[in-house]
């Protein structure tokens, strides 16, 4: 059965109180821990100051876009760099007597570290820094924070000052080195235009006009060299052996015609004459050499068509040549073939010039190129420098303005105030939490006990044991003796009790006094 | 308990010769009616409740009353006369002693019935055995040859008697496995016949010394000290005992806020 949060509280309670003893000596332990603690504890008084960081001031409008103000961002965070830093420390430790002892390095490291954790710094508001410190020794307290406060401001108008001056050393760095780059791109300006002298302003125009040119008349040449080519071929053709028996007879032909005009004679006298006529016999004669001659011919024709044929060259008959077509024929084949060559040297020599062009062309873009980025680093480098030499002359007056202590003006808002009581847990804080303790702390341990261990105090407690009947719950036994000593236990241990309560608040009322 | 001890001495003293009376043959053994059984010296009732054993006439009606409800309870679910329970604590220390010495004194409150209380724990001393002269035992019955008479002591409270462990021996638990215990239950039975035995028995932690006595012993009767245990523990010592044979538990020592 689950138990409700009063069972549990009253099951602690009666644990506790079975447990007097050991319940009371923790109450009276603890108490007086506590009040030991409270009379050992260390008075920290406190004492503050807040100050007044004022951005604008009067130079501000006045220099607007000549100076730069340098602006204090994180003013807590600045005010922490400059009072933890080690020269105002050494002041601190100084101002707080600690140096009279002259600690060691380690030791002023130590004391250093106890006064920054004792210290506090916040922004309390946007233009407002409040510095508290802690210390034992009230008078310290005040003249430490004090002493903060005012080494805080001379600090921060010498960071200012030191920070402009960065700034503008910054600046002037940079103006000569952008000078310097400057002038080297001036140089190589100048070394550019001595290398390229051919190149000038729409040179590429031209170049490109005069390749449109040479393709074109490439393309022309081509053109006629074409027509010509096919002309010869044509005039070729005409001149070959297949119009050779159409352009005139042959010696050949001529001397089988003069055969056949002999046999013709030949038939006529022999009708009228016999054999032995001499004119039959002339005119036999005449047809035998003709027909010799006729086989020397053809024979001699065979050998040069085949010489030829070998040479590769077109045979032509010499009749054919004495024929006045022919002569024409060949005129007109060596013109075309001179034509031919004229165009062929033509198409070289503007092919050539085409080329040259070409690689001129590409001259003049790489060198174009190379002029647009020299061209553009001399612009950035002007531009920039030019702009440096301004800001370099904001920061002067920036600089200057800072060294007059007119950029960033500090004043004490809240002077630091003497802690006439001290901060922090008080006595009677440790008495009343050692009480208060003291009876939560037992408690809670018997109530976490009972949780964490849970035992057996009545039968519903039982719940493992299925049909097992819980006879009865019996009571304690007390005898009269048990009785009679728990009487005087509870005597005893209430008198302890009241006693160390009553020395605690007669400490108490003491301790209040004497400090009041 | 020094208190205790002289004034039982005393007591004893002043009645010598009523105790020398007594007859060294155990009367009490002789079967017959429960109303002739020879009574020593009865204890003043102070130093009952110093040895937190209840009364009659005690102030503390309530405990005395929650012993005689449990008495009752116990007779009406067993129903049965010549009865043996089994008394076992959960822990060493949980209070077997006190509820078995009780129970049986609840028991011996009926004028009709009577109650043997037997005491099993050799290893712990039980308080009730300060009421005793004579400590002569169970352990020295089951050892050495002796009459059943010799070890069964009357308490000074009415009807009930009492066998002590006897002399403290450290392998005693195997003479539990002897016929003689067996012997001795019997017999102790029969010689009444309305006589309940209670065994103050050791802790459920000597498992097997239990479950010997468990062979000759009808019930038991579980003990669970207030705020000593928990819920495991307690499962664990009833696993020990057949259910049938347990009759149920007992919390023991229970206390009340600012009582």
């Amino acid at each position: 059965m689950e138990k409700n949060i009063l069972d549990k509280i009253r099951e602690a309670l009666l644990l506790s109180y079975l447990s007097r003893k050991w319940i009371v000596t923790m109450f009276i332990v603890i108490n007086l821990v506590f009040l030991v603690i409270g009379l050992n504890w260390q008075k920290a008084y406190s004492s503050h100051t807040t100050i007044y960081i004022e951005e604008e001031n009067i130079l501000g409008p006045l220099m607007q876009g000549t100076a730069v103000q340098t602006e204090v961002v994180d003013r807590g965070r600045m005010a922490r760099e400059i009072i933890f830093g080690r020269q105002i420390m050494m002041k601190i430790l100084e101002l707080g007597g600690w140096m009279k002892n002259e600690p060691t390095p380690i030791e002023q490291e130590r004391l250093m570290k106890e006064i920054e954790s004792r210290t506090e710094i916040a922004n309390v508001g946007p233009n407002l820094v409040s510095i508290s410190y802690k210390d034992s020794i009230p008078e310290r307290a005040y003249s430490i924070t004090k002493g903060f406060a005012d080494l805080f401001i001379e600090g921060s108008l010498q960071t200012k000052v030191l920070e402009s001056q960065a700034a503008f050393e910054f600046i002037d760095k940079q103006v000569m080195e952008y000078e310097k780059k400057l002038k080297e791109s001036e140089e190589a300006l100048k070394k550019f235009r001595t290398e390229n002298v051919d190149f000038r302003e729409g040179a590429e125009i031209e170049v490109s006009r005069r390749i449109t040119q040479y393709r074109s008349n490439i393309e022309d040449i081509t053109q006629q060299l074409r027509e010509a080519t096919i002309r010869k071929d044509t005039i070729e053709s005409q001149l070959s052996g297949e119009t050779e028996t159409a352009v005139g007879l042959s010696r050949a032909e001529q001397m089988r015609s003069r055969i056949a005009e002999l046999q013709s004679n030949l038939d006529v006298l022999q009708l009228s004459y016999h054999e032995t006529y001499p004119d039959i016999i002339q005119i036999k004669n005449q047809i035998i050499d003709l027909k010799n001659s006729l086989v020397e011919e053809e024979e001699r024709r065979k050998k040069e068509r085949k010489e030829a044929k070998k040479r590769g060259e077109m045979y032509i008959d010499e009749s054919i040549r004495a024929n006045p077509i022919y002569q024409q024929l060949q005129s007109e084949l060596y013109q075309t073939k001179t034509l031919i060559a004229t165009l062929e040297v033509r198409i070289r020599e503007t092919e050539k010039l085409l080329v040259e062009e070409l690689e001129r062309d590409r001259r003049i873009n790489s060198a174009e190129a190379t002029l647009t980025s020299l061209t553009r680093d001399y612009n950035v480098n002007r531009d920039v420098y030019q702009d440096l030499l301004r800001r370099r002359e904001n920061a002067r007056v920036s600089m200057n303005l800072d060294r007059e202590h007119q950029g960033l003006s500090l004043n004490i808002n809240e002077p630091a105030f003497y802690p006439h009581s001290p901060s922090g847990p008080r006595f009677l804080h440790f008495v009343i939490g050692g009480f208060v303790l003291g009876i939560i702390l037992p408690l809670g341990v018997f109530y976490m006990r009972q949780q964490i261990f849970p035992r057996i105090y009545n039968k519903d407690d039982i719940a493992n044991t299925e049909g097992l009947l819980v006879l009865g719950e019996l009571s304690h036994f007390t005898t009269k003796n048990e009785l009679l000593n728990n009487k005087r236990e509870i005597i005893t241990l209430s008198s302890i009790t009241f006693a160390i309560l009553l020395t605690i608040i007669i400490i108490s009322i003491q301790r209040y006094f004497i400090s009041e | 308990m020094s208190n205790i001890e002289n004034a039982l001495i005393k007591a004893k003293s002043e009645d010598k010769k009523k105790i020398s009376d007594y007859p060294t043959t155990d009367n009490s053994l002789i079967p017959s009616d429960i109303g002739q059984m020879v009574e020593n010296e009865l204890v003043d009732n102070d130093i009952l409740e110093e040895l937190k054993i209840i009364h009659q006439e005690m102030q503390n009606r309530k405990l005395f009353n929650e012993f005689r409800a449990l008495r009752t309870l116990i007779m009406q679910k067993i129903q049965k006369e010549n009865i043996s329970i089994l008394v076992y604590s959960v822990i060493t220390g949980g209070g077997s002693s006190y509820i078995s010495a009780n129970l049986a004194a609840a028991i011996a409150l009926d004028n009709k019935k009577s109650a043997l209380l037997i005491n099993c724990d050799f290893k712990r001393p039980a308080i009730y055995e300060q009421l005793l002269e004579d400590k002569t035992g169970l352990i020295d019955f089951l050892t050495e040859d002796m009459d059943i008479g010799n070890i069964i002591h009357p308490s000074g409270i009415k009807r009930l008697r009492v066998i002590p462990s006897g002399e403290m021996e450290s392998s005693f638990s195997e003479h539990f496995t002897s016929n003689k215990l067996k012997t001795l239950f019997a017999e102790i039975k029969s010689r009444y016949n309305d006589r309940s035995i209670i065994v103050d028995s050791p802790p459920a932690s000597e498992v097997a010394d239990i479950k010997l006595l468990m062979e000759t012993i009808d019930y038991a009767l579980l003990v669970v000290p207030f705020g000593k245990c928990n819920d495991e523990s307690v499962r664990h010592a009833a696993e020990i005992i057949d259910r049938n044979k347990l009759l149920g538990i007992v919390i023991n020592n229970k206390q009340q806020l600012f009582e």
